[in-house]
């Protein structure tokens, strides 16, 4: 029981960069075809459907901070608390990233044949993120909470 | 990549069609070109859309297939458009043919089709003959377009009944759009769509070609004879 509870511990510790990871594999991969099929109709304004498809990429890196942060000996005493945050906050960052891949990709589809609403098309993404922000900024909050030992 | 983002690349490669098809605008992409983009389909879902090209487009139907091998071939395809999502467009689309046909054929003075007799397509078709005699076949209600593409029929106004069903097609289209998928089905809807734009400037072509012509008759008056004998 004892190993099951470390492991799960561990699996809290990765969690977040894993979790974070994937879903900005699957966001930017979604994100990023959108793009490219964009270019073979546009003439211009390819720079940026690119860099808006690498959007969903910020969830990785969230995922490493809350790593680092929870980043702690692994004990019975601990792993129930990393476990939680850990996974939790890691799911929040998949599902954050897969969508604002979605609405990135949305986004680059109406703005490639109307290039004045590329501003405003960013917009869902973007509160998209700002849920993927609070998923972060709480875990960080939260996993101070952890004992140390 | 999930079926909801199958289509990502492709769908994104589609230039944006205009609001309406009644445009003056050019195609925004050749048949050639959207061909071209088509190939990025799947083999099973380019063949599901060539179904849909046999059932939908006169040119594959041609005037001697009967109302029965019609109704076979459709049933022969359902399956496979309903695994990929796309029937329920078909139907839509195939009952109101079924409506026009019986405007048609009652302006003739047909009598209703009998019971099991294969004439049409749909859940309504009993109650179509059973309410033959009645001005909108009793599905004036379902059908809000019905009256007006009858008042068309009956005042022998083409271009206007075509204006209308090509119309209702769009309406129905671009309800079924959905901004947050990029499947099969979204890419049929595209097709579908731009076939309308494509129908609408090819009837308007003709339909200009028709009138130059009558205008260069009328103009030429007497002469056209004059003309005609220095051509023999």
């Amino acid at each position: 029981m004892e190993q099951l509870i470390i492991a799960m511990g561990w699996a809290g510790l990765y969690g977040p960069m894993a979790l974070g990871a994937i879903g900005s594999i699957i966001g930017c991969a979604i994100a990023g075809q959108a793009a490219i099929g964009a270019l073979l109709e546009t003439e211009s304004g390819h720079g940026r459907f690119i860099g808006l498809s690498a959007m969903p990429s910020s969830q990785s890196i969230y995922g490493i901070v809350v790593m680092f942060t929870l980043q702690r000996p692994v004990t019975v005493e601990t792993s129930p608390g990393l476990f939680s945050v850990g996974i939790l906050a890691g799911v929040a960052l998949l599902l954050s990233a897969v969508y604002q891949g979605s609405c990135c990709a949305s986004a680059i589809n109406s703005s490639k044949s109307k290039p004045e609403i590329f501003g405003l098309s960013i917009a869902p993404a973007a509160i998209v993120e700002g849920f993927g922000v609070f998923a972060f900024i709480f875990a960080l909050v939260i996993g101070g909470s952890i004992p140390a030992q | 990549m999930s079926k909801r983002h199958q289509y990502v690349d492709l769908l994104a490669s589609l230039p944006a069609l205009p609001a309406t098809p009644f445009g003056r605008e050019p195609l925004p992409i050749s048949a050639i070109r959207l061909e071209h983009r088509l190939e990025a389909l799947s083999a099973v879902h380019r063949d599901s859309l060539r179904r849909l090209e046999t059932l939908l487009d006169w040119q594959h139907l041609g005037l001697d297939v009967s109302t029965d091998a019609y109704l076979q071939r459709y049933r022969q395809a359902a399956p496979q458009l309903a695994e990929h999502g796309v029937n329920d467009l078909v139907e839509t689309m195939l009952e109101r043919h079924t409506l026009v046909t019986a405007l048609r054929r009652r302006r003739l003075d047909e009598p209703a089709p009998g019971l099991g007799e294969a004439w049409g397509f749909g859940p309504r078709l009993a109650h179509i003959s059973a309410h033959w005699q009645a001005s909108l076949f009793g599905v004036g209600a379902v059908f809000p377009w019905l009256s007006e593409a009858r008042d068309h029929l009956e005042h022998d106004r083409p271009r206007e009944l075509e204006r209308l069903l090509l119309e209702e097609s769009w309406r129905l289209l671009t309800r079924a759009r959905r901004h947050d998928r990029f499947d099969f089905r979204e890419v049929v809807i595209y097709w579908l769509r731009w076939r309308l734009i494509a129908a609408w400037q090819r009837y308007n072509a003709e339909a200009a070609e028709r009138r130059l012509q009558a205008d260069i008759e009328r103009g030429l008056g007497d002469y056209g004879a004059l003309f005609a004998g220095e051509r023999e």
